[in-house]
């Protein structure tokens, strides 16, 4: 471990080999997993025991907004939600092509990559996404 | 209660709650001191220690606020907790005084958010949840859909509390919006984040609020005594998390009733942070007023209201009064002091013996709320 990691707690979302997974980490003692990867387990408190682990979709939407009042980085309108993906991790995160159809409690939603903001000198802000899956 | 120490509230103000582009800080927060002093019948040199609670105030705002004022010399404590630092700086100078470390204390809340910018506050940066485009607006959308899912309720039945608390408003003159409105009207405002629309959601305000603790009752009989005073924090969980129970809440408002060896069906008025109209639903539930799932229908029955079994923010709460963040939970804590005495003109609960005040917020990643405070006072 780098010493710049060992003293954050939350490392920085790797680049993802797959698009359609998140890079998490896993306790290598209680088995929990994490999204973002941590280094401090905060179910048991292990310290450096976080395997990484590819978190797979699809998961079940929980809930969702619309928002259409947002800092000037993100384009109004757009979606969010909280998705609860398997082996019981929550994660928000923007809904793509959420105005093709009505989103409801308990829809699956898979993971994909794609901008989500405009930083302040132009660049795009890349992340995981959701999409409604195909049925 | 504190062991065998008894705690007073003596003395209370609050500055008008609203957007005071031409006042600063500091100015609002020393007319609310004063005005508690005198309120409570004391000179400046009986205050012993000060507790001030604000969020984006900056580095000694407390000093800034009292050496104008003659009044620093004394312990001088800042807090910040998010929304509840006004209730953490009142339960920090409860402590206090409960401990005999001194007689009384000042608590201070102030905030000036009008000088910000309009629009949503601006979140911690940093935060991974931010980071993906969450803005509070959609968090309390997410919390009623979340809860109209689970209860088979209506976008209407939710904007019923804006239309109750802009009622009870109408008769307190320190709340920022004091016109009545209706449903529709709630529901044809700008569209925030869907279905969040704008007088869904409390307005940011410039304010201050001021309260003097002590362990020694003035005889005028004008004070009321704090039974309870509990400080939680979110406990952060990766899974599943229902965003219909707020665990923080919950948790203070259990310890605050045993600390105060009283339940919910004693409360005779309760201040909730309805900082979006699904709050105060949800508020209802996790302070033990009616069951899961039975918030809207308690509201709907008007057993909320000023006249029914237990009214919820008689000032007009936060949807109303405005939300000047460190202010708030003082602002709240006067409240109870006047209408536990017999003084809120205008929006009495008549006959109140014990008041429920508190206060929650703070949206930080995996916890439901960062800071929760729950005050207990009675006659």
């Amino acid at each position: 471990m780098s010493k710049e990691a060992a003293m954050t707690l939350h490392a920085e979302p790797d680049d993802v080999a797959r698009s359609d997974a998140l890079a998490g980490c896993e306790c290598g003692h209680c088995g929990r997993r994490y999204f973002p990867k941590r280094t401090v387990c905060t179910e048991c408190g292990s310290d450096g025991a976080m395997a990484d682990v590819a978190i797979e979709g699809p998961g079940a939407l929980y809930s969702h907004a619309i928002v259409q009042i947002a800092p000037k980085i993100f384009e109004v309108p757009y979606a969010v939600g909280y998705v609860d993906l398997p082996g019981d991790v929550r994660v928000l995160g923007q809904i793509v092509d959420w105005d093709r159809q009505p989103l409801k409690q308990g829809m699956k939603m898979q993971i994909d990559h794609a901008p989500i903001a405009t930083e302040p000198d132009g660049s795009k802000r890349v992340s995981f996404v959701f999409r409604p899956a195909a049925d | 209660m504190y062991g065998g120490s008894q705690v007073h509230v003596i003395g209370g103000a609050m500055t008008p709650f609203g957007k005071h582009p031409d006042q600063t800080a500091e100015r609002l927060a020393q007319r609310a001191v004063l005005d508690a002093l005198a309120d409570a019948g004391l000179r400046r040199d009986a205050i012993e220690a000060a507790y001030v609670g604000s969020v984006f105030q900056g580095s000694l705002a407390g000093q800034r606020v009292l050496k104008d004022l003659g009044m620093t010399g004394v312990p001088i404590y800042n807090l910040e907790n998010a929304c509840s630092s006004g209730g953490t700086a009142l339960a920090q100078a409860c402590l206090a005084v409960a401990a005999g470390q001194v007689e009384t204390a000042l608590v201070v809340g102030m905030e000036m958010l009008s000088t910000r910018g309009s629009g949503p506050l601006a979140l911690s940066t940093g935060d991974p949840e931010i980071e993906q485009g969450l803005t509070m607006p959609a968090l309390y959308a997410m919390r009623t859909r979340a809860y109209l899912d689970k209860y088979d309720g209506s976008i209407e039945g939710v904007a019923q509390v804006t239309v109750k608390n802009r009622r009870h408003a109408a008769g307190n003159k320190n709340a920022q919006f004091r016109d009545p409105c209706t449903v529709e009207e709630v529901l044809a405002s700008r569209p925030v984040a869907d279905p969040i629309t704008l007088l869904q959601m409390c307005p940011n305000a410039d304010g201050a609020a001021a309260l003097i603790v002590s362990s020694k009752p003035p005889a005028s009989g004008k004070s009321v005594k704090v039974l309870g005073s509990v400080v939680a924090s979110g406990r952060f969980a990766q899974g599943h998390r229902d965003l219909t129970v707020p665990d923080i809440t919950i948790e203070a408002a259990k310890k605050a009733y045993e600390m105060a060896g009283l339940g919910p069906e004693d409360v005779d008025l309760a201040e909730v942070h309805d900082a979006a109209a699904i709050a105060e639903v949800v508020y209802y539930e996790a302070l033990g007023f009616c069951g899961a799932g039975e918030g809207l229908a308690l509201l709907a029955a008007g057993d909320t209201a000023i006249g029914g079994k237990i009214p919820v923010n008689p000032s007009g709460g936060l949807l109303c009064r405005g939300h000047p963040l460190g202010a708030t939970g003082v602002a709240q804590a006067v409240e109870m002091l006047w209408q536990l005495t017999g003084r809120a003109e205008g929006h009495q609960v008549e006959g109140a013996k014990v008041g429920l005040a508190h206060c929650t917020g703070g949206g930080i990643w995996g916890v439901d709320n960062g800071a929760c405070t729950v005050h207990l006072m009675g006659v």
